[in-house]
């Protein structure tokens, strides 16, 4: 019975540990597209997948791509999704589904940069179900972590006790229940069904954001994942074209350099892979396109494109794709 | 791997939950092949060096335990040269190139994880040997767990082989109630580090990196500062010594409440102790005792008579300690200056004991008054703060603008740190969470300075009771805790 009683008590204590953690989770944490991307990797087969960053998000609409190539498409794409993200969001899909094509936005700042511990560092993962991919994502990224980060993601939001009453009110919805994508609407941007998030009109205020890409910065983490996403893809006969989304002249012209080098390094890199690499901030497919870099059709100096304006270039870009 | 992660929980869980399902002789062997293995996940290269001070300073004992003369300078020289190689060459060549107006280049070196601390540990063992303190430890695998033990490996507390041996190597039995106490500590150290210390330090940073372009912060700044290194360094040893109870291994406590000080001496005797009695038993006493001093002391005496001739070699002994420990700090001159400061009050304060008391005498100021100690606590607390002017800043020239700005253009506010990066989006809201953190760090400080053991208090009380204060802890982490940031770890790990 002493023994009993001994054990019975940290087991109740980590009980109850548990159930106000995941009842803080439920109130705090909102949903995110992140949860929509999730589940329709899981549950549906696409010909193209975008892997990417916000820039991949907001650029390629996978429904003009289609309109060209005839395959289906989906935008799995992200803010703050880094290499490692990516791969290991890759390895989910195929898991389930396996796309023939990935499509995979390269941004030079996601290589230069340590993530962020911030809201997004353990989204993904969260919202993974359970299965090898997600043991192994929690190996590569969780386990060295902040045990907050996943284990209490509720703390990123922890001041937004206001958000509790409509957090509660989606989260009961049938948008929620069903996935739907009804909840994203919002003034600046929506999310469609294909994933591509549609960045509504309006100038936002952004300064240039300074480019300082140089070899000797490049995180040893991301370049190691990237190229495991390239022996992933010939592993797994997935064609694998990387792409660099057009910026506006002024971003491309303040940072010349380091679009020039970070170009450069995927170039060799798309070499010794054997993949595709179209770059839209240099070389030829630059001058092809440069009516892609008029500052009017970007929301931001970073290169979130306007929807009407990446529709039209995501026509552009499958109609390169099928000429490579 | 780092104290907050999954990976450093569930390792140590491992540890402690295996410790007590192996047959007990093997309990030490369990303890050393986990040590190497969380110091293995910092770098292996970081390996050869403290394979070097194991190996160097066990023979070393051996050797000087059989009576060879040059056993123990060669090793400690092998165990301090590695140390000064690493840490100070490029400080060194730093300052040639300031002087001659040389181009040397400066070397990549790396800094091993804890080589501050076990090299300390090493040598004290070596002395203790050499001295017939203690016996020389035979098995080459015991002595590699007495120094890479891996709690106390990343900052400390700097063991003695005397006190730490026997429980290290000791048959240890499960006990649940010391498996309580140690996450208590645990867990109160967590809070200590990512409440207070977590949360100053956006105030310290933005304070110290803005001093040219928002000059006049400096006590702001340095107030912080003093809770940030307080709970960064205290909070790091509660969880190292919480977790070696657990293990049922007794650490040297290294901190006792040490802004209830009533002077600069009295402070090092409660702050980082175990370095200041390493300090006090290994250099103060050969360099007080040592030939030249005595010539210098009868010197002094026939020069300066019997009173200053008797303070004045303590006064130089204490200088150089304190200077060595300005450069144990780090290789910069900042710190340097900052080991001096602390020698030359504790010093000069020794010279100036017999003009105290008469003073002391003549204003009818009784020792044991309440008045006298609160004038002596807040006395020390500005000294000690002045002196976190030099041991933060970036360099002496900073730390002497900060301090002049600090009253000439005096400020105070929140208005340094961008309020929408923080946790809360508020400027306010870590200084509160920080200040929140100080309450009640100060209430447990006034309870331990009154002799009051506040976990067998709590222990004594309901499970209920007990199992709410630890959540209440451990929500704290999650509620008022800064999130983790990109630098990380604690400040005493980069030693």
């Amino acid at each position: 019975m002493r023994i009993f009683k001994r054990i019975l008590v940290p087991v109740i204590f980590i009980a109850v540990l548990f159930a106000v953690n995941t009842y803080l989770n439920y109130l705090l944490v909102p949903y995110t597209f992140t949860r929509y991307k999730v589940h329709k990797i899981e549950t549906e087969t696409f010909d193209d997948l975008i892997l990417g960053s916000s820039h991949a998000g907001t650029c390629l609409s996978p429904s003009s791509i289609s309109s060209v190539t005839g395959r289906s498409a989906f935008n799995a794409a992200q803010g703050e999704e880094y290499p490692v993200d990516s791969y290991f969001f890759l390895k989910d899909a195929t898991g389930k589904h396996k796309p023939d094509r990935l499509i995979y936005e390269f941004d030079p700042n996601y290589w230069i940069t340590a993530q962020d511990v911030s809201a997004n560092y353990a989204g993904t993962y969260t919202e993974m179900q359970p299965g090898k991919a997600k043991v192994q994502y929690f190996f590569a990224k969780m386990w060295k972590a902040d045990f907050r980060t996943s284990i209490a993601p509720w703390y990123f939001y922890r001041a937004q006790l206001s958000d509790i009453e409509r957090n509660l009110f989606v989260k009961r919805s049938d948008d929620y229940k069903n996935f739907g994508t009804g909840t994203f609407d919002s003034a600046t941007q929506t999310v469609e069904s294909d994933g591509f998030i549609a960045v509504k009109p309006g100038k936002w205020d952004d300064e240039i954001i300074p480019r300082d890409w140089s070899d000797d910065m490049i995180q040893e983490k991301a370049r190691d994942y990237f190229i495991r996403i390239a022996e992933f893809c010939r592993r797994e006969g997935i064609e694998l074209v990387v792409v660099t989304t057009p910026v506006p002249a002024e971003t491309l012209a303040a940072n010349e350099t380091s679009y020039a080098s970070a170009g450069a390094e995927m170039e060799a890199l798309s070499k010794t892979y054997d993949f595709t690499y179209m770059n839209y901030t240099g070389g030829d497919l630059l001058e092809a396109r440069r009516e892609f870099t008029d500052s009017e059709l970007f929301a931001d100096w970073d290169g979130h494109m306007y929807a009407d304006a990446a529709r039209r270039f995501s026509v552009a870009f499958a109609e390169d794709l099928e000429k490579v | 791997m780092s104290f907050v992660s999954i990976e450093f929980m569930v390792f140590t869980a491992v540890c402690v939950a295996g410790c007590y399902m192996i047959p007990k002789k093997y309990q030490w062997v369990w303890l050393l092949v986990f040590s190497y293995i969380y110091y293995l996940a910092a770098g292996p290269s970081y390996l050869f060096f403290i394979l070097f001070a194991t190996t160097a300073t066990y023979l070393g004992g051996l050797w000087a335990e059989a009576g060879a003369r040059w056993a123990v300078p060669a090793v400690l020289l092998a165990d301090f040269g590695m140390l000064a190689f690493i840490k100070y060459t490029n400080f060194i060549l730093g300052n040639i190139n300031g002087l001659f107006g040389t181009n040397i280049r400066e070397l990549k070196l790396l800094l091993p994880l804890g080589i501050s601390f076990y090299t300390f540990q090493a040598t004290g063992y070596l002395l203790d040997v050499h001295w017939k303190r203690c016996k020389a430890e035979r098995n080459p695998f015991r002595f590699a767990l007495f120094l890479a033990f891996f709690p106390q490996i990343m900052q400390g507390p700097i063991g003695r082989y005397s006190r730490l041996a026997e429980s290290l190597y000791a048959e240890r039995e499960f006990d649940m109630a010391r498996i309580e106490r140690g996450l208590y500590r645990i867990v109160w150290g967590f809070f200590k580090k990512i409440v207070i210390a977590d949360n100053a330090v956006l105030y310290v940073d933005a304070i110290f990196d803005n001093y040219n372009t928002m000059p006049g912060y400096g006590i702001m700044g340095i107030l912080l500062y003093g809770a940030q290194l307080y709970a960064d360094f205290s909070g790091g040893i509660d969880i190292v010594i919480g977790i070696a109870e657990m293990l049922g291994v007794t650490l040297d406590e290294n901190f006792t409440q040490p802004f209830f000080a009533t002077s600069i001496t009295d402070f090092w005797h409660r702050w980082h102790i175990t370095l200041g009695t390493w300090m006090k038993d290994y250099l103060f006493y050969p360099v007080s005792l040592s030939r030249w001093m005595g010539k210098f002391g009868k010197w002094c005496r026939t020069k300066f008579g019997k009173n200053i001739g008797r303070a004045l070699p303590i006064c130089l002994a204490n200088i150089i300690v304190f200077l060595v420990v300005g450069i144990w700090h780090g290789p910069a001159w900042h710190n340097i200056f900052y080991g001096l400061y602390n020698g030359v009050i504790i010093g000069v304060s020794g010279l100036l004991a017999k003009n105290y008391r008469d003073w002391k005498k003549k204003f009818g100021i009784e020792k044991d008054s309440r008045l006298f100690y609160c004038f002596q606590v807040i006395r020390t607390f500005i000294l000690v703060n002045i002196s976190w002017y030099l041991d933060r800043a970036g360099s002496t020239h900073q730390a002497l603008i900060m301090m002049r700005d600090s009253i000439t253009k005096f400020r105070i506010g929140v208005d340094i740190i961008d309020a929408s990066s923080t946790w809360a989006g508020s400027a306010y809201a870590p200084l509160i969470a920080a200040l929140f953190g100080c309450l009640v760090v100060l209430i447990h400080s006034i309870l331990r300075e009154r002799k009051i053991d506040t976990r067998s208090l709590l222990m004594k009380k309901p499970v209920v009771i007990r199992c709410l204060v630890l959540f209440l802890l451990l929500m704290s982490l999650v509620v008022i805790g800064n999130k983790p940031l990109s630098q990380g770890g604690f400040i005493y790990a980069n030693f």
